[in-house]
């Protein structure tokens, strides 16, 4: 293989992987503070996706960054309310309780979707379209550069966000103990609400920020399974693990499917997912989970 | 100490719905409602092979629609390619489905935590996308046609009505050894998973086990309703095989009542039922059917059975004031 295919199709991989890490933090948040799994994550991103196509974009014709904002701003808004409607209250029964109910709102969603958005795929311009960068022979869509500068932007924000805000510094300590927390004088179920809203902001720039590079349809809410793969291989509640899990398998992922066939990409991703919970179940930078309830 | 009451009560509402349902061809008219009929026999089966791993271990399965793609396919191949006999197809689908099962379970069960239920998820998702698009061995998304209905003793179940029986004789026997299960030392070991893992490993209960007997058992029936589908259709696709799909299980027993036989056959027969007067609702009815479940999980977590016996207990405490505790939180919930 060329060196300028190469180079192609690592980009691309690292865009995708970026996203993938996106929707891996919203899973790892969540899982931090209150300890089940979003079964509907992914469809959050398919909402997202089709906010920012049919409706912000092509219907309104919205700018890229008032978009980006108002599916950030509904989404937050959304998280809060699935807190209140299928974590708040569920909270004395068992996770996979509140998880059923998780899978439930996302069937709901991913209906919606159709309902609202119709049942045909709906395509969307984006900031850059299909324009591309040349250096040399390496050609590179622009929008998959943009992908990676916002996601890296916004890793940073968010690590200044957890280090030096109070609301940070109280997400962060309710994640490691809620009993501690609470008995510290902390609203445990506000900042749980917080999360939540974070979670599916999350989402929402994921959703934004594929809208353009995809066809958004609610085939898109397969993104989920990848995001809880890059969980698996980062190490799950970990949430460097996460972002790193993501990029590794976005970069994968692209060249698995680019030497064997791209039809069984979901597949590949698939035994990836097993082979780790078989080999390494911890994670690439996790520690032994296996044993810990 | 097991709950006499609760299991006497459980065998009698089980002996009350195959009666039931052994009388109602005759009470309903039309063709369209044997056909449900068959249809809620065939999803009680499966959802009584859900209820080993999700009912009596507690362990998220969302995936059934793979075990039942598995297995409706293994016998359509079978059948119509290789020409087996119906009954030796059915032999060839529990043990491909048992053998995904294994491969399956082994891997993540082995993990706490709740890697089970993404895991299926996309293990569902990635059956469904292999029978589509393996299209010289599978058909693709023509599916397979010309399934063989099943003969027995020289009788061929070729009417819907002769097959429903059939379906109903398999349902009873698969129930009776289900109920026997959950009241063997597995099926308590089952349970005892399900309360408290760590607890189980303490008294030297080895819960991966168990898990993946529990896994095993939901692929066994899984695959007898997927083939039993299959013959009863004459006809499988992909495109049936979805998330919903295995939702639409794990609703069933939700509504019915986790934990119990007969919760699972009442949870299949009542949602199958609502499913088919709900198709008028078209795209709302999936939005419909998600947001009762969650409040049917928010509102009354131990289904139908658990509503049952709530009320019984009521109008015993009303006669005898002085009521086991025991017998009060026999029931469950999810």
């Amino acid at each position: 293989m060329a060196l300028s295919v190469l180079v192609q199709q690592l980009i691309s991989g690292l865009a995708m992987g970026c996203i993938y890490s996106l929707v891996a933090l919203g899973y790892t948040f969540i899982w931090n503070a209150v300890g089940i799994v979003n079964l509907a994550q992914g469809d959050f991103v398919t909402v997202a996706a089709f906010l920012y196509a049919a409706t912000f974009s092509n219907h309104l014709k919205w700018g890229f960054v008032p978009a980006l904002i108002a599916v950030m701003a509904v989404m937050a808004l959304f998280g809060m309310g699935t807190e209140r409607v299928v974590y708040h209250p569920l909270q004395g029964a068992h996770p996979r309780t509140v998880m059923l109910s998780t899978l439930a709102l996302g069937i709901l969603l991913s209906n919606m979707d159709i309902i609202l958005w119709g049942p045909y795929p709906v395509t969307t311009r984006g900031p850059f379209g299909q324009d591309i960068i040349r250096f040399g022979d390496v050609s590179i869509m622009q929008h998959h550069v943009f992908i990676i500068v916002v996601t890296l932007v916004l890793l940073f924000l968010q690590h200044l966000f957890f280090q030096k805000t109070t609301i940070g510094k109280v997400m962060r300590a309710v994640a490691q103990d809620r009993e501690a927390a609470t008995l510290m004088g902390i609203e445990t179920g506000q900042t749980i609400a917080v999360t939540f809203a974070y979670s599916s902001a999350l989402a929402g720039i994921a959703g934004v920020l594929l809208a353009p590079a995809f066809m958004v349809s609610v085939d898109l809410g397969s993104v989920g399974l990848k995001g809880f793969a890059s969980c698996v291989i980062g190490g799950f509640g970990h949430i460097t693990g996460a972002t790193f899990g993501g990029i590794l398998l976005g970069i994968a992922e692209v060249f698995v499917s680019s030497f064997l066939s791209s039809r069984y990409r979901d597949a590949i991703v698939f035994v990836i997912l097993v082979a780790f919970l078989l080999l390494r179940p911890q994670g690439v930078l996790g520690r032994k989970v296996g044993e810990s309830l | 100490m097991k709950d006499r009451g609760g299991a006497t009560r459980s065998l009698m509402v089980l002996t009350v719905l195959f009666c039931l349902l052994a009388i109602a061809p005759s009470l309903v008219k039309s063709s369209y409602s044997l056909f449900v009929l068959c249809l809620s026999v065939i999803n009680g089966i499966a959802v009584i092979g859900l209820n080993f791993i999700f009912g009596l271990t507690g362990q998220l399965h969302l995936g059934l629609s793979g075990f039942l793609g598995i297995g409706a396919y293994a016998l359509a191949l079978s059948t119509t390619r290789a020409g087996l006999d119906f009954w030796a197809a059915l032999v060839i689908s529990i043990v491909t489905v048992s053998t995904f099962s294994l491969l399956l379970g082994i891997p993540t069960l082995r993990l706490k935590r709740y890697y089970l239920a993404i895991m299926t998820i996309g293990f569902g998702e990635i059956t469904r996308s292999v029978l589509m698009n393996w299209s010289s061995f599978t058909g693709g998304v023509f599916g397979v046609q010309n399934i063989p209905r099943p003969s027995l003793l020289g009788f061929r179940f070729t009417s819907n009505l002769a097959y429903y029986y059939l379906l109903l004789c398999i349902a009873i026997l698969l129930s009776a050894v289900a109920t026997r299960i959950e009241r063997s030392k597995y099926g308590r070991a089952f349970k005892a998973v399900r309360d408290d893992e760590l607890a189980c490993e303490m008294v030297g209960m080895d819960s991966t086990e168990l898990k993946v007997l529990a896994f095993l058992c939901c692929g066994v029936y899984s695959a007898i309703a997927g083939s039993l589908y299959a013959s009863f259709q004459q006809y499988v696709s992909p495109e049936l095989y979805t998330l919903a799909y295995s939702f639409s299980f794990v609703s069933m027993l939700v509504v019915g009542g986790l934990g119990s036989v007969p919760g699972a056959m009442l949870g299949a027969i009542v949602l199958t039922v609502l499913m088919e007067l709900l198709r008028f609702l078209k795209q709302w009815y999936l939005v419909v059917y998600a947001a009762t479940i969650i409040l049917v999980i928010i509102y009354e977590p131990g289904g139908i059975i658990g509503f049952l016996n709530k009320l019984v207990e009521r109008i015993g405490r009303r006669r005898a004031p002085s009521l086991s505790k025991e017998a009060m939180q026999h029931g469950g919930g999810v």
